[in-house]
């Protein structure tokens, strides 16, 4: 009897040393995860920056809507400047936003008149961007669950590191793959997607004649691949950031389609950036009200 | 060892007798076709849209380790080693022929069984009804995979039930102590997210790393071996108070 008690002893035993080295290595694991939560908030916390954005957005291999974005933010001076261009294949349309002395200003370049708003939209009062909550995060880790064990990080001689989360398939979140078919779904109606791109500041709201032809996905919608990319600097802050989503469908003719989004970013000048000022001297002013300007989170 | 594949078959047989195996198991064949047929419905009343087609059979298996596979394993454990000590239907057991340790090995397997056999028969009617409505089929090495990397975490809950039921003689109360730490480990990774990598509950969606890409294999060791080390130390732990229980 006392035998079986020692074997029986000597197995939890060994279960128990197991545990712990595999625990061990399993939390250092996660840290290609952490690695890209740190330089995320390190991203968000810096009090100013320059960012350069391209984006497209392809229909099997075909550039259906391109744009670039350039912003300089400073958030100890409250001040940033943006120019934004969308090409739909045949025309070019340039969006300029200042903020200065507690005013937006918004130039399109489909006129000469610099429209004025007085009130900063309500998402920028802090000065610095809207942080996400301490508990919304801890809820969407928990959500991500294991996915979290798959993000992996490589660092490399010169101490830049290298985050990667590719998630393919199965691996996507049922949550991602239901939102990710809507908005797909929602794409190909000109209507939902202009007012998509009004909000993200790209088009002047309101601009109804700007349409993109985008297939009308009807059936068989999949998010197939999520991939996400970052460099993360010495500074510990994105050097880059790049995301490609791809999801297949077919629309209501049957015709298979494959929509690529990809966005690449970068980031530069942590502490060390002045935004451009624009002079209203001389120039055409419009004032205009600002109306709820609140929807969502605004990064950076 | 015709002993303990004696006494399985008597846990097997006794465990299917019960409405819950049953219950248990129509779920799995039952759920995946209602949801189709209630998103189909809705996207043809509503034009709203899941994207259940493709991911449906993983979206499945994700619901079943989460919830429904460990309350089905947190009550059987709990009726088969407390309900049968309360019942004083244990003795019965240990009366045939077979040593203690093989009577709870065969309960364990019988068990193991049933999971796996729910798995299978979710698999298998997820796969086809998500072919029915037009889910490409192309997922399916894949979530097959993922079903059968899911038997890992299972396990591993599984026998950390049987673990827990050990310390309580009537089944009712050691079912509560298992859902009750179920639910807490659940919410574990809410407060404490460093520690939830230590916690073997944390590992339901342990087949995400399986499929697509792939984890590296480093990773996919270690998480490994912590569950299996849960494996090990639940199972000798139970076994050990099992075979000294006084009936």
């Amino acid at each position: 009897m006392r035998k079986k008690w020692l074997s029986a002893g000597a197995v939890v035993g060994l279960g128990a040393v197991m545990l712990f080295a595999s625990g061990y290595s399993v939390m250092a694991n996660t840290s290609g995860y952490e690695a890209y939560k740190s330089a995320f908030t390190h991203t968000q916390g810096a009090d100013s920056m320059a960012s350069h954005v391209v984006w497209s957005l392809s229909d099997n291999g075909t550039k259906m809507l391109s744009g670039t974005a350039d912003m300089k933010v400073n958030h100890v001076k409250q001040a940033m400047s943006m120019t934004a261009a969308v090409d739909d294949g045949t025309r070019t349309h340039t969006m300029q936003t200042y903020r200065q002395d507690g005013k937006m200003i918004l130039k399109s370049s489909d006129s000469e008149v610099y429209r004025v708003m007085d009130q900063v939209p309500q998402w920028q009062h802090d000065g610095k961007a809207a942080q996400m909550p301490q508990a919304a995060e801890q809820v969407i880790e928990a959500l991500m669950g294991n996915i979290k064990d798959l993000a992996t990080v490589e660092t490399g001689s010169d101490g830049t590191k290298e985050a990667e989360l590719h998630l393919s398939g199965s691996q996507i979140p049922a949550v991602v793959n239901a939102v990710g078919s809507l908005i797909a779904s929602k794409a190909g109606s000109a209507d939902g997607w202009s007012h998509g791109a009004a909000v993200q500041g790209h088009l002047p709201a309101g601009s109804s004649d700007w349409k993109v032809d985008l297939p009308k996905l009807t059936e068989e919608i999949k998010v197939e691949q999520v991939d996400l990319d970052a460099k993360i600097g010495k500074n510990d802050a994105l050097a880059n950031q790049s995301a490609e989503i791809r999801v297949s469908g077919k629309d209501a003719a049957g015709a298979a389609h494959v929509l690529t989004f990809q966005l690449k970013a970068d980031f530069s000048g942590y502490n060390a950036t002045t935004p451009d000022r624009v002079d209203l001297a001389g120039k055409q002013t419009e004032q205009v009200e600002n109306h709820g300007d609140r929807k969502g989170w605004k990064h950076h | 060892m015709h002993s303990l594949y004696a006494n399985l078959l008597n846990e097997t047989e006794k465990l299917w007798r019960q409405r819950r195996t049953k219950g248990f198991l129509l779920l799995a064949l039952i759920l995946p076709v209602v949801t189709v047929l209630l998103s189909s419905l809705l996207k043809m009343r509503a034009g709203m849209l899941f994207g259940l087609e493709g991911s449906l059979p993983v979206a499945m298996l994700h619901l079943f380790t989460f919830a429904i596979i460990p309350l089905y394993m947190a009550a059987t454990a709990a009726h088969s080693f407390s309900g049968e000590v309360a019942a004083r239907t244990m003795k019965l057991v240990l009366l045939r022929p077979v040593t203690r340790a093989r009577a709870y090995a065969s309960k364990v397997i019988a068990i193991a069984v049933f999971a796996a056999i729910c798995l299978g028969v979710l698999w298998i009617a997820s796969t086809v009804s998500a072919w029915a409505v037009g889910g490409p089929a192309g997922g399916m090495p894949d979530s097959l995979k993922a079903y059968a990397a899911s038997f890992v975490p299972m396990m591993a809950i599984g026998l950390v039930c049987v673990f827990i039921a050990q310390l309580f003689s009537s089944g009712t109360s050691a079912l509560m102590a298992i859902v009750l730490i179920y639910a807490a480990a659940k919410a574990l990774p809410l407060l404490l997210p460093q520690w939830s990598a230590w916690s073997v509950f944390s590992y339901t969606r342990w087949d995400v790393l399986w499929t697509g890409s792939g984890a590296p294999a480093g990773t996919l060791l270690n998480t490994f071996l912590l569950q299996l080390s849960y494996i090990i130390m639940a199972y000798a732990a139970g076994l050990m108070m099992f075979a000294r229980k006084q009936l």
